[in-house]
């Protein structure tokens, strides 16, 4: 399952200022970004990103057209398969996306963003476990990132747990409390769903919303044309 | 006023027998979608949902406007509430003096304003109508829950009652709560009765005398249906009859369309006058915002 734990760090959760308890010594993968006052101590980042080498220069803006910042996140590469633990978490980064020359098979990123206060975006992750299922041999991948609970508060791992059970999520699924993905469309409007070009980490194209009679028409054409010899 | 027609749909029915209500809430029953829901356990009861999932048209949202007040008038604030459809959901809280304001300038499939958490307040959802982009919903209310601390466990053979409103849940009960919505501690019984003039928005007075009881866990399934129990408070006589109608507030419009109602059940005035109860062949699927009213 995935790369090795990469630079975690096992920290107790302080939960009491929150509802909900969360088990003491998560191994707990941070990312990079600006300390956001609302969110807890813990889940703000301290790693640095990979190194530029391994992924595409910047500059990393939000519009379409644009290289996809090399964001960090903690989460599970396959949720199901890690048996929904939080002792599994690890590191993911885009750069893990990033197949200039093919190497990983993969041609195709979709990167979701997703909310527990969004009912559409429970009701596309009803269904996302299975179109990936789908299109995966074809080089098509999902990540997404949980960034608020049911009160529009950070997320925790605890959402990110329930969350993942809940969908039986199998694709790369991480936990965004800084809603480093909100470069890319607002807190208050979820899902977005960037479709990536992992040969540059080029944004193809932003969907505001679950635009499913759009977007999965795009995601088939351009993986028929990649496919055409 | 929208003014919404209730949409009689008898629980099991594969039809409809009525009308589509007129905001666009309605809807014929189709196919419904696997959401996690009631449809029952491997080899336990089965209760597969009518489903009124429908694919309508987006329709453009510049701004929803409108001030949450309790029960007394007085603002509520900071409480999240949302403009959502079918593909996209938008978030605010309301300000110190109850305000929203939601710009949401996008294109939204089936828009509502959607209020409560079920938790606190009861979860119901007000249509936004496609006539226009700017929606100025005036007053709104917050409809508060019993206590937490006043909540019954729903398990399999329970009796539980709150608010006036009785559940009885079978032995055999599958249960669907969603864990994404109640933590652990929030999954018990509430019930509280609703003004209907509360919420002009979904009661059609031209439909007649109503009684709305807010039940949560709101969205929480049941299967088989729970045999429901409410206070005779529209003073109908012993033995008339009643239509149960549900309100839903889930887009995977399982039990009822979303923002809009279903009929789930009959039911009768019990002997004494007192209580109106669910047919023994009905029952409530799933928990929200019900309507009763006299059977035309």
């Amino acid at each position: 399952m995935g790369s090795p734990l990469e630079t975690t760090f096992l920290r107790p959760f302080v939960a009491a200022a929150r509802a909900r308890w969360l088990p003491l010594a998560l191994p707990l993968t941070l990312a990079c970004g600006s300390g956001t006052p609302d969110i807890p101590e813990e889940l703000l980042a301290t790693e640095p990103t990979a190194s530029p080498s391994t992924y595409p220069p910047g500059p990393y803006l939000s519009e379409v057209g644009s290289t996809l910042e090399n964001f960090s996140f903690s989460g599970w590469r396959d949720p199901v398969a890690a048996g929904f633990d939080p002792s599994a978490l690890e590191v993911i980064r885009m750069s893990d996306f990033y197949d200039p020359a093919g190497a990983r098979g993969l041609e195709l990123l979709l990167v979701n963003t997703a909310a527990i206060w969004c009912q559409a975006c429970r009701v596309e992750h009803r269904t996302l476990p299975e179109r990936r299922a789908e299109l995966r041999a074809r080089g098509f991948e999902v990540l997404s990132g949980l960034f608020q609970d049911a009160s529009a508060d950070p997320a925790d791992i605890q959402d990110l747990q329930t969350w993942v059970e809940q969908f039986e999520i199998d694709f790369p699924m991480v936990l965004d409390p800084e809603f480093q993905l909100g470069k890319y469309g607002s807190a208050e409007a979820a899902p977005i769903n960037l479709l990536v070009d992992v040969r540059s980490m080029r944004i193809i194209e932003r969907f505001v919303g679950d635009q499913e009679a759009v977007m999965w028409p795009l995601i088939e054409s351009e993986l028929e044309r990649r496919s055409a010899p | 006023m929208l003014g919404l027609a209730l949409l009689p749909l008898s629980c099991g029915d594969d039809a409809v027998d009525g009308p589509p209500s007129p905001g666009g809430a309605g809807a014929a029953a189709g196919a419904a979608g696997s959401t996690g829901g009631a449809a029952g356990t491997p080899g336990g009861p089965e209760c597969p949902p009518p489903g009124y999932a429908t694919d309508p048209p987006q329709q453009l949202v510049a701004s929803v406007q409108a001030t949450l007040v309790d029960e007394q008038g007085a603002a509520v604030a900071e409480v999240p509430v949302q403009v959502c459809g079918l593909d996209l959901c938008l978030i605010d809280e309301t300000s110190a003096s109850g305000g929203v304001f939601v710009e949401a300038d996008a294109s939204i499939q089936q828009p509502a304003l959607k209020v409560g958490d079920g938790i606190v307040f009861a979860k119901y959802a007000l249509p936004l109508p496609a006539e226009t982009t700017v929606h100025d919903l005036g007053t709104v209310p917050a409809i508060r829950l019993p206590a937490a601390g006043e909540a019954g466990a729903l398990e399999a053979g329970a009796s539980v009652a709150s608010g006036g409103v009785t559940l009885e849940l079978a032995s055999e009960l599958a249960l669907f709560v969603d864990p994404l919505d109640y933590p652990e501690e929030e999954r018990g019984f509430r019930a509280v009765e609703v003004s209907p003039e509360r919420l002009p928005w979904l009661v059609d007075e031209a439909l007649g005398p109503q009684a709305l009881f807010a039940l949560s866990p709101a969205g929480a399934t049941l299967c088989p249906a729970g045999a429901l129990s409410v206070p005779n408070t529209l003073n109908l006589e012993p033995g008339a009859e009643v239509e149960f109608y549900l309100h839903g507030v889930r887009i995977e419009e399982e039990f009822a369309p979303y923002a809009g109602w279903a009929k789930v059940s009959d039911g009768e005035v019990t002997a004494d006058g007192a209580q109106i109860v669910t047919a023994a062949d009905g029952g409530l699927p799933e928990l929200g915002l019900l309507a009763v009213r006299p059977k035309e």
